[in-house]
């Protein structure tokens, strides 16, 4: 069984997609621990759902000049040398590097050291998009400007045939009217696996016939298990009442029935009380009040009256009350205090007076 | 007479000693032994095997496998006919068949390199699963509108026979090629007829429905109301076989003339089988006379 196979197999392979988030992360760490670090990127893979696939999310394109925001080239204005897509980040011409050795069997032509400076990556928030804008002096002079676009919107689209695509168009936000356009992609080379562009797009099929296709009988069930116990979703013969109520247009206008049957509707709805009445509350209210006052548990009243409407009330006047107590104690201890501090005051002035200051 | 003992193995002088007395014949001469290596062996240039190898080259370098391009789209694929998507099919099953049998050998040693083989081996399994889609989609499609066609097919066609039956003039190229496009996709029945055509329920209807379409549109113009209903599969087959003019129609109404004093009528169990009787004998009929003009020339 090939590798490939063997990781797809649900039995034999360890789907590490199955494992819940913290499990992953672990199992993650451990093959990064064990790899050689030569082989291993500087920051952690991205899980796949999370990878950056729209040119949305990655704001730059191969090509794009960037303003650096951050680290030793803060300032600087590089080129976007390419994407490194399992970390969502950036490899630009002017970078960081650090120093990594390489095995030698990963050597690349004309290397003569095992230690190499390898550029590190740069995720795309720290970089800015550098445009052009012309700017017409007073004289009337035109020159070209480079500009950096602190924020991007991304608004509308259109067809890039080198692309090959549909591109959004880059504004700069607040300066809507300015676009910052795509760089030019490099053109794709032909590989011993590409086919020509005129036999992919020739065609040779055109259906003409109701009756049937060009492929012989029977070729759908050939292609399916004869053995499933499922229905496939292509063979459903019925709608839900739901979908058929969304395909069906409604009829307009409605029938007298339907209208009365609204008016009436309408008519319960507004004679439906949202409040309860006085009578009712008071009743209510009557009946609780009585079933309370006939508590007879001591515990039970306590709690009571812990929950009713006036305790918290009650339990603030009680707080203030201490509170001022408390306050009344601490002035009078204050001018006791003072009373105090006065009389020894006077008393060690006078013993001043008849001994001198004593030092020992 | 002397007797060779063989000498230079141990179980051959065990079986010498044996009852059985075994002995080499004296007239076989002992040569050499031949060394077993790969110069030795001789491989058919057409063993079906090779279709495992590309260039007959053990592994194929990563340089050689290195690919710029992506899986066929769906909708490119929607543009294919199934003889192209069938051959696209093998394709790209033979080249999965080698790449698996190259990663294999690297996966042996442990290698990373078996990655690069399965990275191409998956785009192209993603053309695989694109044909499928596209298959399936197709025929789907046409199931789906046959179910629709059940629904409002009589409506159609009422409508088509009351726009051929009102139109002055239907002997132009215009209604000609609306008639072929009309019995070719509700009916299935092509403009040439060939071995591989079988008569089944739906020709019949398209036989019934073209026949008598002609037959009123022309029947009242050539003076040939006389007939009046046409009464079963053969005269009915007679007017469809003709072409859509009204010279077409007089001459199957002669046929009818001709049919009908043999007073034959043919019952609704066998018009199968006397349609494609009559296609044979048309088609065997313009074989002969194709051999005849080669013969000439």
């Amino acid at each position: 069984m090939s590798n490939s196979l063997r990781n797809l197999s649900k039995r034999y392979g360890a789907n590490l997609e199955r494992f819940p988030f913290f499990l992953r992360k672990m199992f993650d760490q451990m093959s990064r621990e064990a790899q050689l670090p030569a082989l291993s990127s500087e920051v952690a893979e991205v899980p796949m759902k999370k990878r950056f696939n729209k040119p949305e999310q990655w704001k730059v394109e191969v090509g794009d000049r960037v303003l650096m925001t951050k680290g030793k080239y803060r300032g600087h204005v590089t080129k976007v040398l390419a994407l490194h897509r399992p970390t969502n980040r950036l490899f630009l011409e002017l970078a960081e590097t650090k120093k990594m050795v390489v095995p030698k069997q990963f050597w690349q032509p004309g290397q003569s050291t095992h230690v190499i400076d390898y550029p590190r990556t740069v995720h795309p928030d720290d970089v800015k998009v550098v445009g052009t804008a012309i700017e017409r002096a007073e004289d009337g002079t035109e020159r070209e400007k480079d500009i950096a676009a602190d924020q991007l919107v991304f608004k509308g689209e259109y067809w890039d045939a080198d692309y090959g695509k549909m591109m959004p168009y880059r504004r700069v936000r607040f300066h809507e009217n300015i676009i910052i356009p795509w760089p030019r992609p490099e053109p794709e080379e032909e590989c011993s696996f590409s086919t020509p562009i005129e036999a992919a797009e020739e065609r040779t099929y055109l259906p003409k016939c109701l009756v049937r296709t060009d492929a012989p009988e029977g070729i759908v069930e050939s292609l399916r298990d004869p053995l499933i116990k499922r229905r496939y979703k292509w063979d459903k013969q019925y709608i839900t009442r739901s979908e058929a109520k969304k395909l069906r247009q409604p009829e307009m206008p409605f029938s007298d029935v339907k209208k009365a049957m609204f008016a009436e509707r309408a008519q319960i709805r507004a004679n439906t009380p949202t409040e309860p009445s006085t009578e009712t509350i008071e009743l209510v209210g009557k009946l609780v009040a009585d079933r309370l006052n006939s508590v007879t548990d001591p515990n039970f009243a306590a709690y009571v009256n812990s929950v009713a409407p006036d305790a918290r009330a009650k339990k603030i006047e009680a707080r203030e009350k201490a509170k001022m107590i408390h306050d009344e104690k601490i002035r009078e201890a204050q001018e006791r205090n003072k009373i105090r501090r006065r009389t020894e005051a006077k008393y060690k002035s006078r013993s001043q007076k008849r001994n001198g200051n004593v030092v020992f | 007479m002397f007797k060779q003992l063989a000498k230079f193995s141990t179980s051959a002088r065990s079986l010498a000693r044996s009852r059985k007395q075994y002995r080499i014949s004296p007239h076989i001469k002992l040569r050499p032994p031949i060394v077993p290596s790969i110069d030795n062996i001789e491989i058919k240039e057409d063993h079906a095997l090779w279709q495992f190898f590309e260039d007959k080259s053990f592994v194929r370098t990563p340089e050689q496998i290195t690919f710029t391009g992506r899986a066929w789209t769906v909708q490119e694929l929607r543009r294919k006919s199934f003889e192209d998507l069938h051959s696209l099919w093998y394709v790209c099953l033979k080249e999965r068949n080698k790449l698996y049998r190259e990663s294999h050998v690297y996966d042996q040693i442990e290698s990373l390199r078996s990655q690069e083989f399965e990275g191409l081996s998956e785009q192209i399994r993603q053309t695989m699963i694109h044909i499928r889609q596209v298959i399936t989609e197709r025929e789907m499609a046409v199931r789906n509108a046959q179910a629709e066609f059940e629904v409002i097919g009589d409506e159609y066609l009422d409508e088509f026979k009351d726009n051929y039956l009102k139109e002055e003039n239907v002997e132009t190229d215009e209604w000609y090629n609306k008639l072929e496009r009309l019995q070719y996709a509700i009916f299935g029945i092509p403009d040439v007829l060939d071995t591989s055509l079988i008569v089944d329920v739906k020709f019949l209807e398209g036989v019934r429905y073209i026949g008598q379409l002609k037959y009123e549109k022309f029947a009242s113009s050539i003076g040939r109301e006389d007939i009046g209903k046409l009464r079963d599969i053969a005269e009915i087959y007679t007017v469809f076989e003709e072409s859509a003019t009204a010279d077409g129609v007089k001459e199957a109404c002669q046929k009818i003339d001709e049919y009908r004093e043999s007073e034959l009528v043919i019952p609704g169990s066998k018009e199968i089988q006397v349609v494609q009787g009559f296609i044979d004998d048309k088609i065997k009929q313009a074989e002969s006379d194709l051999t005849e003009e080669e013969i000439k020339e």
